[in-house]
């Protein structure tokens, strides 16, 4: 292994950490609108307009996710690119 | 501190669709909340008599999580502070718990261990603030005290017998009689021993106050 191919293994670790973090950010929300919706539901407040409002605010963090995995996917090929 | 507002959860996140969903899941679950996406913004909001606890995202622009965490401490804020962080950071981990960190938890988590979290967070809040109106009101009464009654009751709360203290303090039995009588009654407290434990729980000395 070259200096260059430790440096971009090094780079591409940082990279892949970095999405991954990036990745936990809509992972916490969906969950977190999916338990809201869940409480909403046990304290009879029923309102669909408000757990409508709930699941497309889960759609728009799963399309998060979406964005997130092909940015993963790129990063992944590259890693293979350089190894 | 006088228990008066409703215990609030703060949740401090830059990311505005985590503090958003904490927002609506903690809302939903039945507790107030207050959110801040600028650790700043909380910190000029900031003021002692908030209760509740504190949750903070350890990664934040302006300020660190940790920063902000010395920060508070240092303007004497007690809330305890429920550390989140995006993926496993152990010198982070540790060194927020050492400077006294209510607990630690990694992204993505459970909603259900975090309620559980808070919800221990705001009852150690709550019995906290109560700890502390306690000793406050110990201390008004204290301060009604003459500096001979305060000296007085340094020694009966010593388990000094009022013989004793006559003898130590180069007063008659009977003065000391009258002192313990005002001290009883200032101090609203009907024997030595309620006195005793009036000081106990609250942590408080007589003379230190």
């Amino acid at each position: 292994m070259t200096l260059g191919n430790v440096t971009s293994a090094r780079s591409g670790g940082d990279e892949l950490r970095r999405l991954l973090h990036q990745f936990n950010q809509p992972l916490t929300a969906i969950g977190n609108y999916a338990q809201a919706g869940c409480h909403m539901i046990d304290n009879g407040q029923v309102d669909p307009a408000r757990l409508k409002e709930l699941f497309e605010k889960i759609a728009r963090q799963s399309g998060r996710t979406i964005a997130l995995s092909q940015e993963l996917g790129q990063a992944l090929t590259a890693a293979d690119g350089n190894s | 501190m006088n228990g008066q507002s409703r215990p609030t959860v703060y949740v401090i996140d830059d990311d505005e669709a985590v503090l958003d969903s904490l927002d609506l899941f903690l809302q939903a679950a039945g507790l107030q909340t207050s959110t801040y996406t600028d650790p700043r913004d909380f910190l000029s909001a900031h003021h002692r008599d908030m209760c509740g606890c504190l949750i903070l995202d350890i990664r934040l622009p302006a300020i660190s999580g940790l920063g902000l965490q010395e920060e508070l401490i240092a303007i004497g804020s007690t809330l305890p502070i429920i550390f989140i962080t995006g993926h496993g950071d152990v010198p982070t981990a540790v060194q927020a718990m050492k400077a006294g960190a209510f607990e630690f938890i990694e992204k993505p988590f459970s909603q259900q261990f975090l309620l559980e979290c808070i919800l221990r967070a705001l009852e150690l809040d709550g019995r906290r603030r109560l700890a502390m109106g306690h000793q406050q009101r110990i201390r008004q009464r204290l301060e009604t005290l003459t500096p001979r009654e305060t000296e007085v009751l340094d020694h009966i709360v010593n388990g000094k017998a009022s013989k004793v203290i006559a003898s130590e303090m180069c007063l008659s039995q009977r003065t000391v009689e009258i002192y313990r009588a005002n001290i009883m009654q200032k101090m609203q407290s009907k024997s030595v021993a309620q006195l005793v434990k009036m000081f106990s729980e609250a942590g408080v000395r007589p003379s230190a106050v």
